[in-house]
């Protein structure tokens, strides 16, 4: 099987291959609305980056397409919880900011409800000032709001939290994403661990699709990152880390091991419990 | 027949022509009725229910204009200044409006008398006491003329005082124009006066309409009644159209509107929309309207359907020094529609923005407010490191604590056991003691340790221990959020 084009190095690339990809990109209709709708500063569709060289430049776009549909998902614990699955994606909404406000659906019964904590998300980067909440009961409540965000051209991204997804329904968000040329992401939510196990698996029409489990660190955060599916890429796997106590986003990207559980590299140990690491910051 | 159960007496209500022609009358004791009539048919009365079906009949009258007030037991009152040409040209216009009111009520099965005056007590007195079928149109100026013949029972006093003034020999209410007031005033008292007042456009009167009247209505009657969803789409369509377009004529937008549908039947269905701006974009408008329409029930057939601008406010431009840059951005014209849809369908109340609150207790640090509701320009802090997700309510927890003053070496928490491989803390979080209590006031106004612990799957929580560590209590500890 011959080496796929993203993956051959950006530098000294033949002309030749660019534009074969950018006929497959036609023909995926990813960034097919470039015409129609400048986004952005540059008044392009650049796809957004992360900022870690290592991840974007895996990705066959150079970063994650605007106009498409990516799904991020907790592993373990977080399925349920959904909390690094929440900062994940805050990382990549912070990035499409610029573009327009976030609308974030969230599932809860009413705005009193919402268990997404904006100081946290704005730990992640996000700006709480560009985010709008919607609480949806259910799942299809969820849909068709992200669908009626999808069309909202001013808003930079839609983000849906999502327990069950089929191949049509995401279709349609993808196909919705296309033509609103909106960046949209579900977050995988689960309520039962056991349905979680089977629905993962389900095959959806998202462009992307990324776990996220945390992993023990002293940092203040430190995901292992699988990007269990990429349209025309390859899967793989990185350790996220982010240093405590900096403003500042540094992100510490290693190429893992190409199963899906990497064991964890030595430094990165726990230490023992019921004691106190840092000394206790006091708000009083 | 129908029967009140007054007092220990079952007394007659009211009772239909046949009956009165056998001589019952309302008043008069069941018992006595009965003699009278021995297969007389009697049946309870229903005031309540009387009053409710005169609320929706005056409903259905806001057809033919927006300000109507029922007026119990069995009238409705209704202002039709500036309506009445709609019918017509000139009086020709009242005339048709009485007719067509009559008419339709007639055919809907009421036995009615109407009148059209220039005071409300006019058109009360000539509505019930004067006999023509067609109804009875005083005009301007000829109220006393037109008064001056019915009895006084007409001005709208009780019993005894009517009682009072026929055994002086004053009958009608001519007879009461020659009397001195002041001792009229001295022996009925101020209302007789008053009402006299009234009637005569001496002494002003409101009415106190059962709904508060539209700054903007549009009304579209038919020739044929439609009940066809498409025939409902494409009139909601013109009424928007027309309403808008009268909308910003005014440069004013509609924050509520009311489409109203009368029935065949008498009944009155409508739906209700709310914007987050004022709006007189019609698409818009319609938008809105097109996605409720179903929840309008044709029944038998619409005859008649009002588009009513219940609360509109002046179009204006964001006062952008007043606003934050971003906020602005947030309420980019574009992101209107969307929210006004969203609440449409989901509910105002599940739409939010968080504006940061100054507070140390982290459920009360965040206020959710309306998206496109202007806020100050705020400052978002920073804080010691905060969960992506927070419980709106805490959990309590099992744990176990080697040390009490410790963070837990493990905890429950919905079932699943975590051990503790990391902890950090604690941040320290003084009640509010100055804020207003909570419903739980035990919990807020506790102090709270927090901890920032890990398990050993990497999972980060947000643990608490409520209350100030007490040897001979067991700490009560709860989780608060969980952290990315």
């Amino acid at each position: 099987m011959p080496e796929h084009p993203a993956l051959a190095a950006n530098q000294n690339r033949p002309a030749s291959i660019d534009a074969l990809r950018d006929q497959v990109a036609r023909l995926e209709r990813l960034g097919a609305t470039t015409q129609n709708r400048p986004k952005g500063p540059g008044g392009s569709l650049r796809p957004v980056t992360l900022g870690a060289a290592e991840l974007d430049r895996h990705l066959p776009w150079g970063g994650l397409p605007r106009a498409a549909l990516h799904e991020v998902a907790g592993e373990g614990a977080d399925r349920e919880e959904g909390a690094a699955a929440a900062g994940f994606a805050s990382l990549w909404l912070a990035r499409l900011q610029d573009a327009g406000p976030v609308l974030w659906i969230v599932r809860a019964g009413c705005r009193a409800t919402i268990d997404l904590h904006a100081h946290g998300l704005h730990q992640q980067q996000l700006d709480p000032k560009r985010l709008i909440l919607v609480a949806a009961k259910r799942d299809d409540e969820a849909l068709w709001a992200m669908e009626e965000g999808l069309k909202a051209k001013s808003l930079g991204a839609v983000l849906g939290e999502v327990e069950k997804l089929d191949l049509t329904a995401s279709r349609r968000l993808q196909l919705a994403a296309e033509t609103g040329g909106v960046t949209a992401f579900v977050l995988r939510r689960w309520r039962l661990m056991e349905r979680a196990m089977r629905d993962a698996a389900q095959p959806i029409a998202a462009v992307t699709r990324w776990r996220v489990t945390a992993l023990p660190t002293e940092n203040e955060i430190c995901w292992q990152v699988d990007l269990a599916r990429c349209r025309g890429g390859r899967p793989n796997t990185w350790i996220m880390e982010k240093a405590h106590g900096s403003d500042e986003l540094r992100l510490q990207l290693q190429r893992g091991q190409s199963n899906q559980h990497a064991p964890l590299s030595g430094d990165l140990a726990p230490l023992l419990g019921g004691r106190p690491l840092a000394t206790g910051t006091r708000t009083n | 027949m129908l029967v009140e159960t007054v007092g220990p007496r079952r007394e007659v209500r009211a009772a239909d022509p046949r009956a009165i022609a056998c001589g019952i009358a309302p008043g008069q004791g069941v018992a006595d009725a009965q003699a009278l009539v021995p297969d007389l048919l009697v049946l309870p009365a229903d005031p309540a229910g009387d009053l409710a079906a005169l609320h929706k009949l005056a409903e259905w009258a806001t057809r033919f204009s927006p300000l109507v007030a029922p007026d119990p037991n069995d009238g409705l009152m209704l202002d039709i200044t500036g309506c009445a040409h709609l019918w017509g040209p000139g009086d020709n216009g009242e005339e048709k409006l009485l007719a067509d009111a009559l008419q339709r009520l007639r055919s809907h099965g009421f036995d009615v008398t109407g009148a059209i005056a220039g005071t409300i007590g006019a058109a009360w007195a000539a509505a019930r006491f004067s006999q023509s079928k067609q109804g009875t149109i005083i005009p301007a100026g000829a109220v006393s003329g037109a008064l001056d013949g019915l009895p006084v029972q007409a001005l709208r006093i009780d019993a005894a005082t009517a009682d009072g003034l026929q055994r002086l020999g004053l009958r009608k209410i001519g007879d009461l124009y020659p009397m001195k007031r002041a001792g009229l005033a001295q022996r009925f008292g101020t209302t007789l006066i008053k009402r006299l007042d009234q009637a005569l456009g001496c002494a002003a009167e409101t009415l106190s309409p059962l709904l508060p009247p539209p700054e903007h209505r549009i009304g579209l009657g038919f020739a044929e009644p439609i009940s066809a969803p498409e025939s409902l789409h494409r009139v909601s369509e013109i009424l928007v159209g027309r309403l808008a377009k009268e909308l910003s004529a005014h440069q004013r937008g509609a924050r509520m509107l009311k489409l109203s549908a009368y029935r065949l039947d008498g009944v009155v269905s409508a739906l209700t929309i709310g914007t987050a701006r004022a709006s007189a974009e019609p698409r818009h408008l319609f938008h809105l309207i097109a996605e409720k329409l179903e929840r309008i029930d044709p029944g038998p057939g619409i005859e008649f359907m009002s588009l009513a601008a219940e609360r509109t406010e002046v179009v204006t431009a964001l006062q952008s020094g007043m606003i934050d840059m971003d906020e602005a951005a947030v309420s980019a014209a574009d992101l209107a529609p969307l929210m006004d849809r969203l609440a449409n369908r989901l509910g105002a109340e599940r739409l939010a923005r968080p504006i940061p609150v100054e507070s140390h207790v982290p459920e009360r640090a965040i206020k959710m407010v309306a998206p496109l509701q202007g806020q100050k320009k705020v400052q978002w802090p920073k804080l010691p490191p905060r969960p992506t997700r927070l419980l709106p309510n805490p959990e309590p927890i099992e744990v176990m604590a080697p040390v009490p003053d410790d963070p837990p070496i493990t905890f429950h928490w919905r079932r699943i056991r975590h051990r503790v491989v990391w902890a950090e803390g604690p941040e320290r979080v003084a009640p509010e003691w100055w804020r207003p209590a909570s419903p739980d006031a035990n919990e807020s106004l506790e102090t709270r340790d927090y901890y920032r612990v890990q398990d050993e799957t990497g999972g980060r929580y947000w643990l608490y221990r409520a209350g100030l560590y007490q040897a001979e209590k067991q700490p009560r500890w709860f989780l608060h959020g969980v952290f990315a």
